[in-house]
């Protein structure tokens, strides 16, 4: 009955479309058209960025779909392959990676340049989410356990800072630690972890670089050297704060476009979005980063299994993550580490990833009734 | 290993609920977080909105300012004596010039340029900011203008561009009433309020009329504004408004009379005043040797300023305001009227001239040798006795001939505008007390009454005394301007003695045996006036003896010669002081000169109008 197979294939096919969450569908669609528009109003409509962004984003969206159909026990098999294989890539980073900046962040694939920190992050939720989702609760927070987590968080984290790029390495770490919190981990231990990183930290202060340690001294005294290192974080200002509330108005951003922001097409891309769009599209897209959040956490909600569960929190956590450093590097409240902005930024790799992510989710979502 | 026992209360608790229980703090933690990102939005886009608007403006928007056309001086009769040209010339923009050696050779071929203004050019050059404009000082003509223009491909950071510059229609004859225009230097930059003189390119005035009344005559500066980006290069034309030129400038200036005036005085170093003496507008007023103002506009070169400067006839003075001469004669009227004012004499009383008298053991000589014999005090200003002068000075003293000098206002600015103008002296016992710190002594009564000694006066200062006698003793304020008319305010002398001075003036000139007799206008309008010849040093015999020919004295040695006087005497109108250093007598130089401007004054300015 070979037939009969493949209609049912067929019929299953349609009835997963179906159960499809549309709804993040849409909301990261969106996403990605303000993430096109906004880079095409920085560059006034000239130059190439937005087109190559616009074929990233629909690339990344073609992946997005294929791993959404995939079952998500796929992830939770491969896990620790994927991790070790992330960790490989950052090891052989120091020995063939692209320099670019002072850090060796890039690995070239000739037509593609993978940033593996940024896949880093992910694969450090997928395995901690097996992981945790092998132990028993009352093992949780055993010594054991509690040192097979440190190593894994530990060894991609010091790779990353080592390149050395904190801001990835800050966000490893935050995923982590997001996770660790979700899977139930003690608060004394998170506690005391808080205080051991505080007494710490002059240690760490003297060990970082000096562009480090220059941004952070920046971010302390404020406007104290405006043409300085802390010139883009003013002109960013400038330009959210002359946006207003209504904005300047599509392709009327001068703040960007005429090159007064650096790295306005990465980090700093939420600047010119607000410049434009001022107070309200701003508001408006916090609320669809925001509805992304709770719609991957609702997801999580109705997992039958504890692998989707602690992925999707884990992985909205560090969606979140992303925002609030990015947001509140580019408005002044917090240092220059350079994070970028989930999909809005130009960026191959971070953009892979959070598709890759969501893909995940969907999947998950798509077999929530399943257990592992 | 109590520390790693199961604790049995959460024993019951299943893995999800666990989960579950941590997501909804996490979720508190992103609403928190989220809402401090909004309140920073709102803090940031509205409540600071206006601060940053302005900070990007600021980053945004350059204006580059554009002088605007200087106002034209023109004169009585609206005749252009400044104007304005147009100009071709180049600039250089830092930023664009990749390579400026190389600009300036190839520059160097077309132009021929100077040496200075290359280097000035280097040096000037690396001290701009990005993207500002840099103008080389030469002016091109049309052809080279072209040649750049046609070459400019091989030129980056090349400028052709038009300017409207001053130009002097008349540089000589007026050079040291109008004065001229320059860059702003340090100087000037540091006294301004605004940054007016800040725009690119603008010429203010240096001297004269045209430092004076600068405010009125630069007009407003218009303005490109361009959009710039955050390196500084204009990337689009915003907004273009075009500047106000400068108000046109009404002078009371007589240009014929000016020209005229001029070339009267060429190859004498002197300067001469004419002025309406009932309006004190000032029709021609000329110093020479002159000086070409057009050089002035575009920085003079060093070494012909240096040749200026040096020139022992001092073409840079103004000599009709900064000169001090010895009016010599010329304050004899004067000294006649106070004389009478005081009632130490009256018009009938005579003295005996006998070409020198001796008093408090000195010589004074009279100019005439062996003396006029009996004179009377119409005979007296008429032939210019000193003997009958020295008389009645010594009759009034020197403090009440200082108070009928000051009168005049000898001894003050007759302007307060110009900066170069000089107050002469009146001496009395006081000023020299407190001067020269010494006694008057009584013979220098008699020479101060002849208008030498410590006196002082601008060839301006006797103008205007002149202008007084002739409207019948008012007041008069000279002005440069025709839409100013001084205000006349009585003198506080007799009539009758201003009459009896003037129908000496006219004696003076129109009768024979008067001093300017030679000069007198034998046409149906004549004028009155006064000869002056003060000498510049002290005469020894041999001098007195070779007083017939003052050129056998070294230049410097030999006297100046003065006139001044007024016409036509029925209806008097003008006004005229003659000044020429070291030219000998009044009444071989300087009356004549005054002659030719009464008579063009009376057949172009009264028979023919």
């Amino acid at each position: 009955m070979p037939e009969v197979i493949k209609v049912s294939k067929i019929f299953l096919l349609i009835e997963k479309f179906q159960k499809l969450d549309r709804g993040l569908i849409y909301m990261i669609l969106l996403l990605g058209f303000i993430s096109i528009l906004s880079l095409y109003s920085i560059d006034k409509g000239q130059g190439s960025i937005y087109l190559k962004h616009a074929t990233r984003f629909a690339f990344a969206f073609f992946i997005l779909l294929i791993i959404a159909f995939k079952h998500v026990s796929f992830w939770y098999r491969y896990a620790y392959h994927i991790y070790f294989f992330i960790l490989f890539l950052l090891v052989i980073l120091k020995f063939v990676g692209v320099t670019a900046k002072g850090a060796q962040r890039w690995l070239d694939f000739g037509f593609f340049h993978v940033q593996p920190s940024e896949i880093a992050k992910l694969a450090i939720i997928l395995v901690l989410a097996k992981f945790y989702n092998a132990v028993k609760v009352e093992n949780t927070n055993k010594l054991f356990s509690l040192l097979v987590a440190t190593i894994l968080i530990l060894i991609p984290f010091l790779l990353v800072l080592r390149q050395p790029d904190l801001g990835t390495a800050v966000l490893i770490l935050g995923a982590a630690l997001g996770t660790l919190w979700i899977v139930g981990l003690d608060r004394k231990i998170f506690i005391s972890g808080f205080i051991i990183v505080l007494l710490s930290l002059p240690f760490i202060f003297a060990n970082l670089k000096p562009y480090q340690k220059q941004r952070v001294v920046n971010f302390l005294n404020a406007e104290r050297d405006p043409l300085g290192a802390n010139y883009q974080v003013i002109q960013s200002k400038i330009g959210i704060g002359s946006g207003g509330i209504f904005g300047k108005g599509y392709m009327k951003g001068s703040q960007s476009s005429l090159d007064f922001v650096p790295e306005n097409h990465t980090d700093f891309v939420f600047s010119h979005f607000s410049e434009e769009f001022g107070l309200i599209g701003s508001l408006l897209l916090l609320w669809l980063f925001f509805s992304i959040i709770k719609k991957i956490t609702f997801i999580g909600d109705q997992s039958k299994n504890n692998f989707s569960k602690i992925f999707c929190y884990a992985f909205a956590f560090n969606f979140f993550l992303y925002i609030v450093i990015n947001l509140g590097m580019v408005t002044g409240i917090l240092p220059v580490v350079g994070v970028p902005l989930p999909i809005l930024s130009y960026g191959g790799t971070a953009m892979l990833t959070n598709m890759i992510g969501f893909g995940i989710v969907l999947s998950a979502k798509l077999y929530n009734e399943d257990f592992i | 290993m109590k520390l790693f026992k199961h604790r049995p209360k959460e024993g019951y608790q299943t893995k999800p609920s666990i989960i579950n229980r941590r997501k909804a703090i996490l979720t508190t933690v992103k609403y928190t977080f989220f809402g401090l990102i909004g309140l920073r939005l709102l803090w940031l886009q509205v409540f600071q909105k206006n601060k940053y608007s302005i900070l990007s403006d600021r980053n945004r928007f350059k204006e580059w300012k554009i002088a605007a056309e200087r106002g034209l001086i023109l004169d009585r009769f609206n005749n252009k004596i400044a104007e304005n040209r147009q100009l071709y010339r180049i600039a250089l923009i830092k930023g664009d010039v990749t390579d400026l050696d190389f600009v300036l050779t190839t520059l160097n071929k077309f132009l021929k340029l100077d040496g200075h203004i290359i280097e000035k050019t280097r040096t000037d050059f690396t001290k701009l900011r990005k993207f500002q404009p840099y103008v080389i000082g030469k002016n091109l003509t049309w052809s080279e203008f072209s040649k750049i223009n046609s070459n400019l491909f091989i030129l980056n950071g090349v400028q052709p561009f038009i300017s409207m510059e001053r130009h002097y229609n008349y540089p000589y004859e007026f050079a040291h009433v109008l004065g001229y225009v320059g860059a702003p230097n340090e100087n000037d930059l540091q006294n301004q309020k605004d940054d007016l003189f800040r725009t690119p390119g603008i010429k203010i005035g240096k001297l004269g009329i045209e430092k004076i009344l600068n405010r009125e005559l630069i007009g407003t500066p218009g303005f490109t504004r361009f959009e710039v980006n955050a390196a500084g290069r204009a990337v689009r034309t915003v907004e273009f408004v075009d500047g106000v030129s400068g108000n046109p400038l009404k002078t009371s200036l007589d240009l014929e009379l000016q020209k005229l005036t001029y070339q009267k005085l060429r190859g004498i170093a002197g300067s001469a005043v004419a002025m309406d003496i009932k309006t004190g507008q000032v029709l021609a007023c000329v110093s020479t040797p002159s000086f070409d103002t057009n050089k002035f506009a575009f920085g003079i070169i060093q070494q012909e300023f240096n040749e200026l400067l040096k020139n022992e006839r001092k073409p840079l003075v103004n000599k009709f305001l900064s000169g001090q001469y010895s009016p010599g004669s010329v304050i004899k009227p004067i000294i006649a009227l106070s004389a009478l004012e005081n009632k130490i004499v009256d018009q009938d009383y005579t003295h005996f001239c006998g070409g020198k008298i001796e008093l408090y053991g000195q010589e004074f000589y009279c100019w005439k040798d062996g003396g006029h014999g009996k004179v009377n005090l119409r005979d007296a200003i008429k032939k210019s006795c000193d003997i009958y002068i020295y008389e009645i000075a010594r009759l009034l003293g020197v403090d009440r001939i200082a108070e009928t000098i000051r009168k005049f206002n000898f001894g003050q600015l007759t302007f307060k505008e110009f900066d170069e103008e000089k107050k002469g002296i009146v001496p009395d016992t006081k000023w020299k007390k407190d001067v020269v710190g010494k006694p008057w002594l009584l013979g220098e009564t008699l020479i101060t009454g002849i208008g030498q000694g410590y006196i002082l006066a601008t060839p301006m200062q006797i103008c205007k005394s002149m202008a007084q006698f002739a409207n019948g003793g008012y007041e008069v304020n000279p002005t440069f301007y025709l839409d100013e008319k001084s205000k006349l305010t009585r003198m506080d002398f007799e009539d009758e003695n201003i009459k009896i001075i003037n129908d000496s003036l006219v004696a003076a000139t129109n009768e024979p045996g008067g001093t300017a007799y030679g000069s007198r206008l034998t046409g149906k309008l004549k004028f009155a006036g006064k000869t002056g010849t003060s000498q510049v040093t002290k005469l020894n015999i041999k001098d007195r003896e070779d007083n017939a020919n003052p050129n056998a004295r070294e230049y410097k040695y030999r006297d100046h010669s003065l006139f001044a006087g007024y016409g036509p005497v029925e209806e008097p109108k003008y006004a005229v002081a003659v000044v020429a250093e070291h030219s000998g007598s009044g009444s071989r130089v300087a009356a004549p000169i005054a002659s030719s401007m009464f008579d063009f004054l009376f057949k172009k300015r009264i028979s023919d109008a």
